[in-house]
């Protein structure tokens, strides 16, 4: 994967200042501040409804948060959408393309939407069909994809423009092991580069293994932060699983397995 | 690890047994009725307001009618035949609501896999969605026969009130398993996917054709009107019993007539024969049902190819890339491209009445700017509303107008061509002289313009899939402003002709409209 621009260190790739959200009086994201840096891959786990997505669509612009602000490599979503937007991709769980479109035509209208010149682009969508498996499908249309090839093909679109920031929700939904492994190198390979990535997974062991540091949210707020190892720590446990479920208050009460 | 029986600790449920076909079909019906009426409470009072007008209606309509029959006894010959067409009539709706039910109700996913995986036999499964599909052949024309029935129950027509319905729920089951055959076999011959598209663009077509034909006389100037009456009346009176080289009254053509006014025997042939046909329907068709359930799960067995070059990629950029990929979509879509180009069909005779005696002259130029104007205003509705990937689009960093302009150009620059074009062709065979032409041109670019910036002002945010559906029309003041503006310069133009000065104020007309839908607009595109 090509190297994003590098950048001054002491900006943060993605900061969060108090971010909060309502639904209905409900608070689904309150008070959330976070700091991602550049060459970071940042896991934000959490419980279903904990506000991971509504976290990640406020990031991307798509949400409007009720206070607070996000911003991205110094520029704020909220007033300087364009520049934030420029430098970033959101790839959400179920990514929403054209049916009717080929890959290649998927990729044009997105490289479009970046800015990108079509001399740029095409080569990148090229080198991106390639790697991700998807050049001999290229003259297929999208609804006749499987939706591995779907995700993929999402992947693709967020990475033409060579983003310096990558929201991902469940990037690994729907992929299979060559896929998901091939995903996980990239992402590995962009983050060494310099790009800095947030995502969301309910797959533990990919943010132990791939995650700088870890996020947990519960009930809307960052109730813990940290390496993998310093989560263990504070928690006393052996598996991030297990720190993980004490964190989030989702222990399984014994009697409840035995059951089972 | 210790395993439960999990044991129902609530009372049984009265009713059907679980798993069975009373208690699928129970359930089907519930779903059935929540997806017509909405889940709203409104749904039923407005149901049953239209039965009581419909009632009423029947009642006053029937009291006339049947003062000359004897009500008690067997319908007379000289009623069997406009009976039978009346029934035919409604035949033809239900087997087109059954087809278009049908694919609905088998290939649509939601809950079949779900019950496919079930233990539920698929026998059972295939016989409850039949009988949905049944239900949802009888709804058409039972806005017409259940009024009827209480209506002859009402004026003490025992013989009708209780035929009636039982024709209509005989046919309702004839209707779904020619309904369920017709589906099947087409899904066998095109896959589930084509036949889809197939029936959605063959319904429009069927639809539009039956309303040509019903506009004839707007199109034939009304010329030998009353002769054409006279000839179709004669047809209708001679087909009875005996008359016109018609079978007589004991031969099976007359039986569904006979047994809509429950003759003993006709009545209980058509009942068995219904339930019989629909019950080795439901048998011989449960294999093909199956397969064309796996087929929906599994990806397409062909692949559509686009036109995408095989070698290196060539790409386009900025407001470009946004237009090619408007027109591929819609391109692509024959059901989305047959349904925009039908609206035009509907337009027609409203032209041809408006401009009649006006000659090509008046005809050309007045219908150029009217049909490129609607053109416009159905793909605008395609390009600016219904937007497959609108989290794509936010979250891009392209402006927003900027997106706007390119989608309202999408919808523009096809109808400003055809529209050259066409008035290029009038103005070549002489049907527009020079200067006519020439004050056509800003009127085809005001309407085709204007048409998209007002859909533009109101967007209405829509999945293309949905794009025509009634329910994702536009409020009732936007059709209202869209009229006038294209009312408004389809009458200049017609004015235009012939050099009437009141074209200037249907201008000034359809100029206000435009002020108002923009005066109107919404927030988020100001």
């Amino acid at each position: 994967m090509s190297a994003p621009t590098p950048t001054t260190p002491e900006i943060a790739a993605l900061e969060l200042r108090g971010l909060h959200k309502s639904f209905a009086g409900r608070a689904a994201v309150s008070g959330l501040s976070l700091r991602v840096q550049p060459g970071e891959l940042y896991a934000l786990l959490g419980p279903n409804g904990a506000g991971k997505t509504t976290t990640i669509r406020m990031i991307a612009g798509l949400t409007k948060p009720d206070s607070g602000e996000a911003f991205i490599y110094g520029h704020s979503v909220q007033h300087d959408a364009q520049a934030a937007k420029q430098v970033l991709a959101y790839l959400p769980d179920d990514p929403l393309l054209y049916g009717k479109l080929s890959a290649p035509e998927y990729l044009e209208f997105v490289a479009g939407l970046w800015g990108m010149d079509a001399a740029q682009a095409a080569p990148e969508a090229e080198r991106l069909l390639k790697w991700l498996n998807l050049w001999d499908h290229r003259q297929e249309r999208v609804e006749g994809f499987s939706r591995g090839m779907k995700q993929k093909l999402a992947m693709a679109g967020a990475l033409i423009h060579r983003p310096r920031l990558l929201l991902l929700d469940e990037p690994l939904t729907g992929l299979d092991a060559a896929a998901s492994r091939q995903v996980k190198d990239a992402l590995r390979q962009y983050v060494d580069d310099g790009g800095a990535v947030v995502l969301t997974t309910h797959i533990l062991e990919v943010a132990e293994r791939m995650a700088e540091r870890i996020g947990i949210i519960g009930g809307g707020k960052l109730i813990a932060e940290g390496t993998p190892e310093e989560l263990l720590a504070r928690t006393g446990t052996q598996t991030l699983e297990d720190a993980f479920l004490s964190l989030t208050g989702l222990d399984v009460p014994q009697t409840e397995v035995e059951v089972l | 690890m210790r395993t439960e029986t999990v044991k129902a600790s609530s009372p049984r449920a009265r009713g059907s047994k679980p798993g069975s076909l009373p208690w699928l079909l129970k359930k089907q019906l519930l779903w059935q009725w929540q997806a017509l009426t909405g889940g709203q409470r409104m749904g039923l009072y407005t149901a049953l307001g239209v039965l009581i007008l419909g009632v009423v209606g029947g009642y006053f309509a029937l009291r006339s009618v049947l003062a000359d029959l004897p009500l008690n006894a067997p319908l007379p010959d000289v009623a069997l035949g406009p009976v039978l067409l009346a029934q035919a009539f409604l035949l033809t709706l239900m087997l087109s609501a059954a087809v278009r039910a049908s694919l609905v109700t088998l290939f649509t996913r939601g809950d079949l896999d779900l019950l496919l995986q079930s233990p539920l036999p698929p026998r059972v499964v295939l016989a409850s969605r039949a009988l949905g599909v049944s239900l949802s052949a009888a709804l058409p024309a039972g806005l017409l026969v259940v009024p009827l029935t209480l209506a002859l129950l009402v004026l003490g027509v025992w013989r009708g009130g209780v035929g009636l319905p039982l024709w209509w729920l005989s046919a309702s089951l004839l209707a779904s398993s020619a309904g369920l055959w017709l589906t099947l076999g087409l899904v066998r011959v095109l896959g589930v996917r084509r036949t889809r598209t197939a029936s959605a663009v063959l319904g429009a077509l069927f639809g539009a054709g039956i309303f040509l034909a019903t506009q004839w006389a707007n199109f034939s100037g009304g010329r030998g009107r009353g002769q054409q009456s006279n000839a179709v009346f004669e047809a209708l009176s001679s087909f009875a019993p005996g008359q016109g080289g018609w079978p007589g009254r004991e031969a099976w053509l007359w039986l569904p007539a006979r047994a809509a006014w429950l003759e003993p025997l006709p009545a209980l042939l058509l009942v068995l024969l219904s339930l019989a046909v629909f019950a080795v329907s439901v048998l011989a068709l449960t294999r093909q049902f199956v397969n064309g359930a796996q087929e929906i799960a599994a990806p397409e067995g062909r692949v559509r190819h686009s036109r995408t070059a095989s070698g290196k990629l060539r790409f386009v950029s900025g407001s470009r890339a946004t237009l090619l990929k408007e027109w591929r979509l819609i391109g692509r879509d024959p059901e989305l491209l047959s349904r925009t180009l039908l609206q035009l069909v509907y337009l027609l005779p409203l032209l041809f009445s408006v401009t009649r005696g006006g000659g090509l002259r008046a005809a050309g130029g007045t219908g150029v700017i009217l049909l490129t104007a609607s053109l416009t205003a159905a793909l605008a509705h395609l390009t600016l509303n219904a937007e497959d990937a609108p989290d794509l689009l936010i979250s891009a960093p392209r402006s927003p107008a900027a997106l706007r302009r390119d989608k309202w150009l999408a919808a523009v620059i096809p109808t400003v061509l055809i529209g050259l074009v066409a008035l290029t062709v009038l103005a070549l065979r002489g049907a527009l002289g020079t200067s006519h032409t020439l004050f056509l041109l800003p009127l085809l670019l005001l309407g085709t313009g204007g048409t998209a910036l007002m859909v533009l002002w109101q967007p209405l945010p829509v999945r293309r899939a949905d794009a025509f559906k009634r329910s994702q029309r536009a409020p009732l003041i936007n059709t209202v402003l869209t009229l006038l503006f294209q009312g408004g310069l389809s009458a200049t133009a017609f004015a235009a002709s012939s050099g009437a000065v009141w074209g200037l104020a249907t201008l000034a007309l359809a100029v206000i409209a435009l002020g108002v839908a923009y005066a109107m607009r919404r927030s988020d595109v100001r």
